[in-house]
């Protein structure tokens, strides 16, 4: 599933490397302040960034919502998922983050 | 016995209902410091405070200021806990939470189906839960208005209010229930267009002079602020999308150059300004040549999706530009994508295997992530 400059990608297990996490905002919008955030059963685990797109977030969902101020809503049932940023080309060619 | 659905009068009754709410709410009557005083003063006593102290002024900024001041004199005179904002902050809005909506809540579900609550609550929330509120929010948050706090119009907020006097409209709810709710919400323009409370000491700020919505509710112009409060302070928005002042003097009071809208970092900002100037102005130059295209339908939204993959010049030289639309906000945003993925090391010619690149991931497996839904 995607919901706009973030991805959700199914896995089976979560890496053992990544630990429990509180919060559950899982992208935050650098220039609009907008997040998108998991609300419902989820439980968030990270470990440390692994690239530009692979953020090392990932969430075990029994029923959850992903909620962004600009997108609509996704319900997503019981699945283990990785979040995964998008990237792109800056007009030299550098490898850059996409931004909202 | 609960009330398991609405006669026909109530159905109708409920289409304007909302509006004329946000109506009441949205009339910017330039409210007096006795005004102000007689909405906090009620706050806070609702909240089972002492009565506060309780300065009027014109805008965010000098709210900010003002905040910052008093932040400091408690911090050097009382030492106290510099905290102290955010506990009462948070004191406050859980009483007035716990006061008037648990307390309402708990009425409404012995009287209320529960399906027709949800319902009535949907409807009044998608059409009260605007889209002013959380920009506003979000931006004078990045304006460093650190004071800010999210009773901004408090229409916007208090969309679960609207409920209760709506359930309060149709006798679901009695006079001697929503007592304390009506008081609030005839207060509601004393609270001025947000405020900030301390112990002792509230400062509203007034509501704006001015503001300008699109169609669709998102604050918007693309000529002058597009909201504004005394003092000269503004925002500027366009389709909703905030943009600094440099910003917008470049995209809407002059004519930027291609190259410098393709230079944009912000996706939102980029689509609006893309929007004003075409497609083929931002990309024209850079010689498009279409490779792949691809039309379906999203899960999540049941909107058609358009998709293109196009060969561009660019001053580092050739490379892939991936269209994608966003249905939600029904803009198009181009995306650079080189011409060999570094993940297969193969010649990016479908647009899957951009949308591939752009997650770090292969075709296939961004296919099958898709095909799930998109929003």
């Amino acid at each position: 599933m995607r919901q706009g400059d973030i991805l959700i990608r199914k896995i089976d297990k979560i890496p053992e490397s990544a630990k429990k996490s509180e919060n559950k905002t899982v992208a935050l919008g650098e220039a609009t302040g907008h997040h998108h955030t998991f609300n419902g059963q989820v439980q968030i685990f990270r470990e440390p960034k692994i690239s530009m797109c692979k953020t090392g977030q990932y969430a075990e969902i029994e029923n959850a919502v992903l909620e962004h101020q600009e997108h609509r809503h996704l319900e997503i049932k019981k699945q283990v998922v990785e979040i995964r940023n998008q990237r792109e080309l800056s007009l030299l060619s550098e490898v850059q983050k996409v931004m909202d | 016995m609960k009330k398991e659905f609405l006669t026909q009068e109530e159905e109708v009754s409920l289409e304007g209902f909302a509006e004329s709410f946000e109506k009441r709410v949205l009339q910017l009557p330039q409210i007096t410091e006795k005004d102000a005083e007689k909405g906090m003063k009620f706050q806070y006593k609702l909240g089972e405070f002492d009565e506060p102290i309780v300065f009027l002024v014109d805008n965010p900024f000098e709210a900010q200021l003002m905040a910052n001041i008093i932040q400091e004199i408690l911090e050097v005179d009382a030492k106290l806990d510099a905290k102290l904002y955010d506990k009462l902050y948070d004191k406050l809005h859980a009483k007035l939470h716990n006061k008037l909506h648990n307390k309402l809540r708990d009425k409404l579900h012995g009287k209320l189906d529960a399906k027709l609550h949800d319902k009535l609550h949907a409807k009044l929330r998608d059409k009260l839960r605007d889209k002013l509120y959380d920009k506003l929010h979000d931006k004078l948050h990045d304006k460093k208005l650190e004071y800010f706090y999210a009773s901004y119009w408090n229409v916007f907020y208090s969309y679960w209010l609207c409920r209760f006097e709506y359930c309060h409209k149709i006798g679901v709810l009695d006079d001697e229930e929503t007592k304390e709710l009506r008081e609030y919400l005839n207060n509601l323009n004393n609270f001025g267009s947000y405020n900030l409370v301390f112990e002792g000491i509230a400062i509203v700020v007034q509501h704006p002079i001015f503001f300008n919505r699109d169609i669709e509710g998102n604050l918007h112009s693309t000529e002058t602020f597009a909201i504004q409060w005394k003092g000269d302070f503004g925002l500027n928005f366009v389709k909703g999308v905030y943009f600094e002042e440099d910003l917008f003097s470049v995209f809407f009071k002059k004519k930027a150059t291609p190259k410098e809208i393709m230079e944009m970092r912000n996706q939102d900002q980029k689509a609006v300004v893309i929007e004003k100037y075409g497609m083929d102005y931002v990309i024209g130059e850079m010689k498009p040549k279409l490779i792949d295209t691809f039309d379906g339908m999203s899960k999540v939204t049941g909107k058609k999706i358009h998709y293109e993959l196009l060969r561009v010049k660019t001053p580092a030289g050739e490379r892939n530009l991936f269209i994608a639309e966003d249905h939600s906000k029904h803009t198009r945003h181009p995306i650079l994508v080189p011409i060999v993925s570094d993940i297969d090391n193969k010649e990016i010619i479908r647009w899957s295997q951009a949308g591939a690149w752009t997650f770090e991931m292969e075709e296939q497996e961004y296919l099958e992530c898709i095909k799930e839904g998109e929003s």
